[in-house]
């Protein structure tokens, strides 16, 4: 990594020291220049050179903490029980540098979209609002204290609600989708904030390594568990854990395109870290009240969803909420992973987390592309798709089957690493909850290959029926963004060492000695 | 990994790799020479092997996973050589179509039927399972019809569910034995044993189990329904005959089997479907050998499988040229074709000799194997069952098929004869029946078992002629005196009726009713769930007061059970 | 080799193409009236006679090969299937009820070609 030692000279060491700071207050405060350019594509380049500033800060993190380091930073150099401390691992580098990567994509990708989908008076809010979405959801990820948590949470969440919301031009119901959003969320959050509210009565700390310190010994009284109850499901909700998911097929289908391939790969991700970072950092996956949450909560939950939210996804008839139930199927297998509570299985669901967030962005983008082309919106309108747009349609086509888990894409590799951990804990009924719900992903994604592929497109009423299909160009940007992930998803089968190296690594440090 | 490369290779994937690539090749030219080249180099592969054995064991320490991909033994070994010349001759057969993805998908499904066949693990058994089922779906779909594109999904859902069952079996063994070979299984293994039987029975086309097959062969393409019979069916014989050899059950669900498709054969006036009926009639009599399970009826299963591949393989292939020639295989729009399409006649009715096990036919030297096991067991009535079964088999495929193909009052019409390559092929197909019939020391050496037995004796060549020439007598007799019900365009109801109309008609009318049930339940129950719902979101969320515009309390009611059964959870842990 | 009373002056064949070789090879004649070369020394069995003649003519074949039973004993796999003629009669009377049951079963069982409404209907 040549280049990254390039930057850090350029710019001194000062700006490697700072970089954990500079990673979340960039794109907080370029967020309000954004809005105060005003002018819509000019906002749109100044997000995209943000989203590429920050994507180089957080591959400088990567680097750093490759070999299993930690770095600790505390902001202002206040110490740090009194003041803010952010702490980088291989856990959150990776998911650090997963947000900007995605952001930085689908920002490449989305301005055709933007331009489609949004009023022009509000473009400028409309990026300020995305990039403090970005900052939000890095700040979930790098804070080291509890209560930052839940401020970076609520401005992410916030800025979605709003991004949402901006879909409204596009479907009314959006605006009804933002607000059960709204709604749960607000919930999820006041959840989360109880239960912390609870851990500062019974730890008097908010830091999370002081309060793993002190619940360390202890088997926890009935305040530590209840806030540990209300800190679940909290974050379960932002996670959309079924059945608390409700929220997400909506939010994902109506909002902005996008945006959706944003939330996609990255919303759901961030909550699911902050909810391992609690579960095996703060938390002792040792403790008896947190084995009996993983077996008798989230696992036979993570079941449910990965065979409902299937069976859910091959009944619906818009693309873009097939793959939101999918992605609730998705985060079951991930949640699995995490409660096995082994490091096997942390690293399962973490390649998983990862894997999945290429796939799904790859997938809300194709449809997204079709959706600019020809206007489609329901699987059978993607008739033929492979003859109007091949291109799109092969990564619709690959990105698909990586969903299925077939050999030769990323997503077998994290499933085969998932069914192996499964099987190391005996839980044979998982593996058959992995197949049949794999099975069903077959069925979905085989309708919109099938209509693809197999059926002709839609002949207009003035063409004659032997004429060739009209090709769609697609954007090239959006094209080349597209392409990156279906790459990536492809890549990942042939090359895991990076993100299995740093799954591994990180559930060393989470199972290990509580990685804070 | 140098292990796997160690050993002789194995002759699926010769097939498996010459579909991949013919996936990306677009000249057909170049296609169709991998497609011969393919079972040419696959055959060779088996020359190969040469001696018993696993070869290419896969063992991954970490969670202790035994593989093993490849079984040479003498029951997979006659599988595999069967399985290379059906595909040889398929591929010759279409050697005049120029369907990618046919050619393609041809090629890797009789590929993974013979890596299945190889499998010695039921995890490999269970990943070549379900590829022939995704690889032959497309021989379906690529008719091109509404009917077919159905068919093929009902077909899909029918078969991946059968690895379904397979793979829960596998595991629920797994965890009882702690091994993945597959071995001899039975059903004493409980309901791991019950879930893989049926897995297989599925593809076995089991009685209630089999409308599948009869629903989708006859609406797959010209070629493709060739190949659809070569395999899948004897894939699951191979693997019941390895797990449960020897279940009595088995005798009586093969006599099922063997009786009960004569009767709708009979009525059925599509001819291609008579012959999807006249493939369950002989599946029957392979299963009841495996339900007899002495080394005479494996000997016997074995041996009718490979002649029955040929012989059923060749009628397909006739009623293919039929279709190919004419645009139907209707009956009732069929007749005298023999006139201008004499060689495939002529070849029809070798197929149809065959199967009705004509001395110096393939059937006679084979089936006399599976009914002397049976009377060896002293198995009476079963006897008389499959000798009635037999009489059914001169009926509908022995009789009915060349009859009304090609012969019976002339149609008129006047196809060319069949293209050279669909001859060739259906020439290989009738010489190696008669070779068979003759040459049988040849095909009983390649039986798993040592056999003695000596097909051509006084007893067994007189009965059979009587047997055949009584029926042919009074099928003769029927049609003279008018009883022989007359070929009419109808559809006849099998069992799969029940899913394609009541079944269908009760999921629309569920799904109608579920959903004004939910919207009652929202209306009336919801009231309550709502409120408390509403109560909670009012004192929880900064944002109550709006709350209270939105109908969504019940989600905010399952957020607050949810949190009350995860405190449970919490507090109850010890 | 006669050639029976073949109809000549039939409509040629639905699929004959314009005859591509000289009129007078065989190949015309193919066209022509749609006979294949191959079968001209054959087309005696689809005459009339024949067709009512092969009746008689299986059932003296039949009655030879129960005759032989008189000359040799026969063994069967059991002491039942070994008496005479059996094989015979149990063929006639299997094939003659699976060809009768034909009847009820086609009332009970049959319904109009396009019962499930996805007969010959060409894909979207």
């Amino acid at each position: 990594m040549n280049f990254i030692e390039m930057i850090t000279n350029a710019g001194g060491g000062h700006l490697l020291a700072n970089a954990p700071a500079l990673v979340v207050a960039i794109p907080l405060i370029a967020g309000a220049v954004a809005v105060v350019l005003g002018h819509g594509k000019l906002a749109w380049v100044w997000s995209v050179l943000i989203a590429l500033v920050t994507f180089g800060f957080s591959l400088i993190l990567l680097q750093s903490v490759l070999g299993g380091e930690t770095i600790t930073y505390a902001m202002g150099n206040w110490p740090a029980p009194l003041g803010i401390t952010y702490h980088i691992d291989a856990l959150n580098a990776l998911l650090i540098s997963l947000v900007s990567a995605m952001a930085l994509l689908a920002l490449l990708y989305g301005w055709p979209m933007v331009e489609r989908e949004i009023d022009p008076k509000k473009h400028a809010m409309f990026f300020g609002t995305f990039l403090l979405c970005v900052g939000g959801l890095i700040g979930v990820a790098i804070a080291g204290d509890a209560f930052n948590v839940f401020v970076f949470l609520e401005v992410s969440s916030i800025s979605t609600y709003v991004l949402v919301a901006m879909g409204a031009q596009k479907n009314r119901q959006a605006l009804t989708a933002s607000f059960n959003y709204l709604i749960l969320g607000t919930i999820g959050a006041t959840f989360f904030v109880i239960g912390v509210g609870l851990l500062y009565m019974a730890t008097g700390t908010l830091n999370m390594a002081d309060i793993s310190r002190i619940l360390a010994d202890s088997e926890g009284n009935r305040v530590v568990r209840a806030a540990f109850a209300f800190i679940v499901i909290g974050l379960g909700l932002k996670t959309a854990m079924f059945p608390l998911h409700t929220w997400l097929p909506n939010a994902y289908t109506f909002s902005p395109s996008m945006i959706g391939v944003f939330l996609a790969s990255t919303a759901t991700k961030v909550a699911f870290y902050i909810l391992i970072r609690f579960l095996f950092s703060v938390f002792h996956a040792g403790a008896s009240f947190e084995t009996a949450m993983f077996d008798f909560v989230l696992a036979p939950m993570a079941m449910v969803a990965m065979i409902v939210c299937s069976v859910q996804a091959s009944f619906q008839s818009d693309v873009r909420r097939l793959l939101a139930y999918s992605s609730v199927a998705q985060v079951g297998y991930m949640l699995l992973g995490l409660s096995l509570g082994t490091a096997a299985g942390l690293a399962a669901g973490l390649l998983h987390m990862f894997n999945h967030a290429l796939m799904k962005g790859a997938l809300f983008m194709a449809v997204g592309l079709a959706g600019l082309g020809l206007g489609i919106t329901r699987v059978n309108e993607l008739r033929g798709l492979g003859k109007t747009m091949p291109l799109v349609a092969a990564g619709l086509t690959v990105a698909g089957l990586s969903l299925i888990g077939v050999p030769l894409t990323a997503g077998f590799i994290s499933k085969y690493y998932l069914v192996i951990a499964v099987l190391e804990r005996g839980w044979w009924w998982a593996v058959v909850a992995i197949v049949v719900s794999s099975v069903l992903a077959i069925f979905y994604v085989g309708r919109m290959i099938e209509a693809m592929y197999l059926q002709n497109p839609p002949t207009p009423s003035a063409a004659h029926e032997s004429d060739p299909p009209i090709q769609v160009r697609s954007p090239v940007l959006s094209m080349a963004a597209l392409y990156v992930l279906v790459i990536g998803s492809v890549w990942f089968f042939f090359d895991p060492s990076l993100p299995k190296g740093l799954a591994d690594t990180a559930a060393g440090l989470l199972i290990g000695g509580g990685g804070l | 990994m140098s292990e796997l490369f160690a050993g002789p290779m194995n002759p699926a994937f010769a097939l498996i790799l010459a579909g991949l690539l013919m996936a990306f090749i677009p000249d057909w030219r170049v296609r169709k020479f991998i497609a011969l080249a393919g079972p040419v180099l696959a055959l060779w592969l088996w020359l190969q092997v040469g001696v018993f054995g696993s070869t290419g064991g896969i063992h991954i320490a970490a969670i202790g996973l035994d593989l093993e991909p490849f079984r040479f033994d003498g029951l997979s070994r006659i599988w595999a050589l069967i399985f290379i010349i059906a595909a040889f001759i398929n591929a010759l057969y279409a050697l005049h179509d120029h369907d990618q993805v046919q050619d393609a998908m041809a090629a890797m499904y009789g590929g993974a039927a013979i890596a299945a066949v190889f499998a010695g693990d039921l995890l490999t058994l269970f990943v070549f399972w379900e590829l022939t089922a995704i690889t032959s779906v497309f021989l379906i779909w690529r008719a091109g019809t509404e009917a077919s594109r159905q068919a093929g999904i009902r077909y899909l859902v029918m078969h991946v569910g059968s690895g379904i069952l397979l793979l829960i079996g596998a595991v629920l063994l797994q965890s009882e034995t702690g091994s993945w070979a597959f071995e001899h299984i039975g059903l004493e293994s409980g309901l791991a044993g019950w879930l893989i039987f049926i897995g297989f029975g599925i593809k076995a086309s089991f009685p209630f189990l089999h409308s599948w097959l009869q629903d989708s062969y006859p609406k797959a393409t010209v070629t493709g329904t060739v190949v659809l019979a070569s395999f899948t069916t004897k894939m699951a014989i191979y693997a019941l005959a390895r797990g449960f050899a020897g279940e009595d059950i088995l005798i009586y669900i093969g006599v099922a089997m063997a009786v009960f498709p004569v009767f709708f054969a009979v009525v059925e006036n599509d001819l291609r479907r008579v012959l999807s009926f006249s493939l369950t009639n002989q599946l029957g009599f392979m299963v009841v050998g495996i339900g007899i399970g002495t080394t005479l009826a494996i000997n016997g299963t074995a041996a009718q499988v490979f002649a029955h591949v040929l012989f059923k393989g060749l009628l397909f292939m006739s009623m293919g040229a039929v279709l190919y020639r004419v645009g139907t295989t209707k009956a009732s729009e069929l007749g005298g074709l023999f006139r201008s399409m004499p060689f495939s006649a002529l070849f029809c009715l070798i197929g149809a000799g065959s199967i009705s096990a004509f001395p110096f036919l393939s059937a006679f030297v084979t089936k006399a194997l599976i009914l002397a096991a049976v009377a060896d067991e002293g198995h009476w009535i079963v006897l008389g069952l499959l000798i009635f079964a037999s009489a059914g088999v001169m009926e509908h495929a022995g009789i009915k098929i060349p009859y009304f193909a090609f012969f019976a009052h002339d149609s008129g019409k006047r196809p060319k004869e069949a293209p050279w390559n669909m001859l060739l092929a259906m020439g290989i197909a009738a010489f190696l029946c008669v070779f068979l019939g003759i040459n049988y020391g040849w095909l009983y050496d390649l039986l798993p078992y040592p056999i003695i037995y000596e097909p051509y004796t006084f007893g067994h060549i007189v009965g059979q002629m009587q047997l055949l020439l009584a029926a042919i007598f009074a099928f003769a007799l029927l049609l003279r005196i008018g009883w022989y019900p007359s070929e009419v365009r109808l559809t006849i109801l099998d069992i799969d009726w029940f899913w394609r109309k009541p079944i269908k008609s009760f999921l629309l009318w569920l799904n109608a009713v579920s959903d004004r049930m939910i919207a009652a339940i929202q209306v009336h129950l919801g009231k309550q769930i709502d409120g408390a719902g509403r109560a909670l979101a009012s004192i929880l969320s900064p944002y109550g007061s709006v709350a209270r515009l939105v109908p969504r309390g019940v989600l905010v009611g399952w957020a607050a059970a949810f949190l009350a059964l995860a405190l449970l959870t919490v507090y109850l842990a010890q | 080799m006669t050639h029976p009373k073949e109809p000549k002056t039939r409509k040629p064949a639905t699929k004959a193409k314009p005859a591509r070789k000289l009129a007078a090879t065989p190949e015309a004649k193919l066209a022509d009236d749609g006979i294949h070369p191959a079968a001209r020394p054959f087309l005696w069995l689809g005459a009339h006679q024949v067709q009512r003649g092969f009746m008689w003519v299986i059932g003296a074949l039949a009655l030879i090969f129960v005759g032989t039973d008189f000359l040799h004993h026969r063994y069967g796999y059991f002491s039942w299937d070994g008496t005479f003629g059996f094989y015979a009669w149990y063929g006639f009377l299997s094939f003659a009820f699976v060809v009768l049951m034909g009847w009820p079963l086609r009332k009970l069982t049959s319904r109009p070609e396009n019962y499930y409404g996805d007969e010959d209907k060409p894909d979207e």
